[in-house]
């Protein structure tokens, strides 16, 4: 077990994580854009022929103040007792201008079995982008780094609870990330007189200028754990650890609770002083090429020497996991 | 007329006077002033007896006669001077309105000859400037191509017409203008194109009358004799009066200004959010969705037009709502599902006909296309 | 002038031995001359004005002419009951009160044939009898009451305007 971890309930997908911009035009016109319009009328006056052109008329697009908070990981099985458990949100500025927004969360919501209990500090802004809670992460602190959107900006957030020891298998914590704009909110329509981009009336849009999601914690009950053995076969015939006797790794996973292990990965990283066999890596006896391909598993060297196999979801109808692999001694 | 008359024949008189002393004459004969050329004669006869006995009349001459009856004597005359007087006046007291680039524009002149007999005059135009500016406007550029016409319209020296231009010939001169009547003299000239010529703007010109010999087709002018008279020739005493705009007297030219005033059309483009989907009316605003009214008024300040059409263009960052396009009120129908004038469209004065917008400021002539878009 | 002067003492030798009707038919008694003038004023070095009559300068209508007819006796007999007689020239109106006569009554005429002291001079008008005006006057009359000695001269004067 010394080397070896496994990583649960883990969503991962391609999206990049921090500040990004979507591509489609959620919003239309941006703040501040001018329209203008040029009118023009030929005429004659006898046989000449005259041209008027009018003014030119400009109607400044103003701005929309709306923001949509949506929870990227709604879900998340957890554990009595789990601390620095974060959940991910996504906050879009759907408006079309450029704002700032105040974030609040809150974890004591009615209608749940329990109350996660706020980390301190709650909020980080997923700075590394790398979709979990890593030391690379900013804290959130209001007042001080507000988000500041781009229309149609958006930012990644995480929200960070414990879980109470006391809650049990299947039981409901809610938290909840709101996030508003720092002009104003109120009913669709309120207008702030000239304080959008560039002096622009900034008017509330359908969303009121602020919006909120909740994820639930779900005490899912799932524990994994691996049991690790080895054989040593040495070039003597002997079981003796010498340099270039082989050692037969073989880890057998178990699964236990009601829940889910959401994407269950194993890795385990080449000992020290030991070399990799190429072609040894099997799963549940069916072999596994070493490549970082459709199979579930590969051998890679950077950043060390290490084997993982994509377990996938994994149940206690499961059944057992065996991951076998050989290394041979320096 | 017989007042502006009896005042010009004063100012002669006091002109005349420089070196004379005399009353005023206490009355003025109505008539026709003595023409020049004609010659006035005196001869004085005398009667008288020598001792008792009645002696054959004896008649008067110059220097002297003594020689009895009818064949002695000799009458002292001499012959009524030239004593020109005349007037160019513009005719109505306004500018004439133009367009860019419109040529052969007509003002209009009236030429009053007060001379005490018929008299030639040359006439010619240009862009000389009065000392002040005239109707209110300053001058801002220079009419070109003139060319000046008689009119054959009758011309009356007590009432101010302003006849029409009826293609009379062109001509630098008015021959043998009769004692106390008057012609219209038409100047015409070409507008310069735009933005030479822009909306508003004016272009005063001159008209310039000066007496000229008997016959001479304008080419010879008149010129003041001296000082003594010459009792067997008619001599020439400058008598005109009108100091106004830069005129001297008394130097047998008389100047008259018109002006030339630029009207065109104006268009006037304004915008209106109508709705925004949140706001109450009247309070929308200009956000993503909202709907913007456009409103484009087209004002005639000059001349009546044809063939008037409006070229709109939709906006960037909107899009037209189908079918909300209305001309002077009524409904415009889209062109192959086009905002009608997208491409160009005939527009008109309210009951006028197409392309045709008159002049005026009121709701019965501004022409008035609206139409709507939303902003994307 | 010269010639003038001859042709005086010529007369005035011939005539001693004549009648004075015989005389009559070749030469008269009194050379009569017309002249017209206008008044000039002039102004002294002391600043003073003051007006003498100048040759004629321009006429045009409105001018006022200064007529002086003067009559000289150049017999070697008085003259006696001189009266010279002047139409108002054609084209001018007689100025009023302009007609003078030293020694002489004046008397006008609105035909030229029926003469009249000024206050007495009528005309009728639309069936009325009224006082002429001076500008209706067409000639003029003065009657002197002396006799004209040899060489004595009289004139008369009177301004015109001309229409």
């Amino acid at each position: 077990m010394q080397s070896s971890r496994i990583f649960g309930a883990v969503a991962v997908t391609a999206l990049a994580f921090g500040l990004g911009t979507n591509n489609a035009n959620a919003v239309g016109a941006p703040a501040g854009t001018p329209i203008n319009n040029t009118a023009q009328v030929d005429y004659t006056i006898g046989t000449v022929n005259t041209t008027a052109s009018s003014n030119t008329v400009t109607v400044t697009v103003a701005e929309i103040l709306d923001v949509v908070v949506t929870a990227q990981t709604p879900t998340v099985a957890v554990n009595a007792g789990d601390t620095q458990q974060e959940v991910r949100y996504r906050v879009t500025n759907t408006g079309n201008g450029s704002e700032t927004f105040r974030l609040v969360m809150t974890s004591t919501i009615a209608g749940d079995q329990f109350d996660p209990i706020p980390a301190t500090p709650s909020i980080y802004f997923d700075t590394d982008a790398s979709g979990d809670l890593s030391p690379g992460d900013t804290p959130y602190v209001v007042g001080s780094n507000d988000p500041v959107l781009s229309a149609d900006g958006f930012v990644t957030v995480l929200v960070v609870n414990s879980i109470p020891n006391w809650v049990v298998d299947t039981n409901i914590g809610f938290t909840r990330l709101t996030a508003d704009s720092r002009t104003g909110t109120g009913v669709p329509g309120t207008t702030f007189v000239g304080q959008g981009v560039g002096g622009v009336d900034a008017v509330v849009g359908t969303t009121g200028a602020d919006s909120e999601a909740d994820s639930s914690y779900v005490v899912s009950g799932v524990s994994l754990t691996a049991a690790k053995s080895q054989t040593v076969v040495d070039q003597f015939g002997g079981a003796r650890p010498v340099p270039g006797a082989r050692i037969n790794y073989s880890i057998v996973v178990n699964v236990t609770g009601s829940g889910s292990a959401i994407n269950a990965v194993f890795s385990d990283n080449i000992p020290a002083n030991t070399t990799y066999v190429p072609g040894t890596l099997r799963l549940n006896a069916a072999v596994l090429s070493d490549g970082a391909d459709a199979d579930a598993g590969d051998y890679s060297t950077t950043p060390a020497a290490r084997v993982r196999v994509t377990l996938g979801n994994l149940t206690t109808a499961s059944g057992p996991q065996t991951v076998t692999f050989a290394v041979v001694i320096n | 007329m017989k007042i502006f008359k009896q005042q010009m024949r004063r100012a002669s008189l006091a002109v005349v006077a420089l070196g004379l002393i005399g009353a005023a004459p206490s009355a003025f004969a109505a008539g026709s002033d003595t023409n020049y050329s004609t010659p006035v004669t005196n001869t004085a006869s005398v009667n008288y007896s020598v001792s008792g006995v009645p002696q054959t009349v004896i008649n008067s001459s110059p220097t002297g006669n003594a020689t009895p009856g009818a064949g002695g004597g000799a009458a002292t005359s001499f012959l009524v001077d030239k004593r020109i007087m005349f007037i160019a006046e513009e005719t109505n007291g306004a500018a004439t309105v133009t367009s860019p680039g419109l040529t052969q524009v007509v003002t209009v002149f009236r030429v009053t000859n007060t001379s005490n007999g018929a008299q030639d005059f040359r006439i010619a135009a240009d862009n000389t400037q009065p000392p002040a500016i005239i109707f209110g406007r300053t001058d801002s550029f220079d009419m070109s191509n003139f060319t000046l016409h008689i009119s054959a319209a009758a011309c009356s020296t007590a009432t101010m017409s302003t006849p029409t231009f009826a293609g009379e010939a062109a001509t630098t001169f008015i021959p043998a203008l009769g004692e106390d009547t008057c012609k219209y003299v038409f100047v015409r000239s070409d507008t310069p194109v735009s933005p030479t010529a822009a909306n508003g703007l004016a272009s005063t010109i001159r008209l310039v009358v000066s007496a000229s010999t008997t016959g001479s087709s304008g080419a010879t002018l008149e010129t003041l004799s001296g000082a003594a008279d010459n009792a067997a020739a008619v001599d020439v005493v400058f008598a005109e009066t009108g100091v106004a705009d830069g005129n001297v007297i008394h130097n047998g030219v008389s100047m008259a200004f018109d002006q030339y005033f630029v009207g065109t059309l104006t268009v006037t483009k304004t915008a209106a959010v109508i709705s925004d989907g949140f706001s109450v009316a009247g309070q929308a605003k200009a956000i993503p969705g909202a709907v913007v009214e456009y409103t484009i008024s087209v004002q005639n300040n000059g001349l009546v037009t044809s063939g008037a059409a409006l070229t709109e263009i939709i906006p960037a960052n909107t899009t037209y709502i189908a079918g909300s396009t209305t001309l002077n009120g009524a409904a415009r129908a889209d062109v192959a599902g086009a905002m009608p004038f997208v491409g160009g469209g005939a527009i008109s004065s309210p009951s006028a006909a197409s392309g045709v917008i008159n002049p005026g400021s009121t709701a019965a002539e501004i022409a008035v296309v609206k139409f709507r878009v939303t902003i994307n | 002038m010269v010639k003038g002067l001859k042709i005086l003492g010529l007369t005035a030798i011939v005539a001693c031995g004549l009648s004075s009707q015989a005389f009559a038919q070749d030469k008269g008694c009194i050379a009569l001359k017309s002249t017209a003038e206008v008044e000039q004023e002039v102004v002294n070095a002391k600043g003073e004005k003051s007006t003498k009559l100048v040759p004629l300068t321009k006429v045009v209508p409105g001018v006022e002419v200064i007529w002086t007819i003067t009559a000289n006796n150049i017999c070697k007999q008085p003259s006696e009951k001189v009266s010279i007689n002047d139409a108002v020239p054609e084209h001018m109106t007689y100025v009023a009160n302009s007609a003078i006569g030293p020694g002489a009554d004046i008397e006008f005429s609105v035909d030229g044939k029926t003469f009249a002291a000024a206050d007495q001079l009528t005309v009728v008008e639309s069936g009325a009898s009224r006082k002429a005006r001076a500008d209706e006057y067409t000639a003029i009359r003065w009657n002197f009451k002396n006799s004209f000695a040899p060489g004595a001269q009289g004139f008369g004067r009177f301004r015109a305007i001309l229409n």
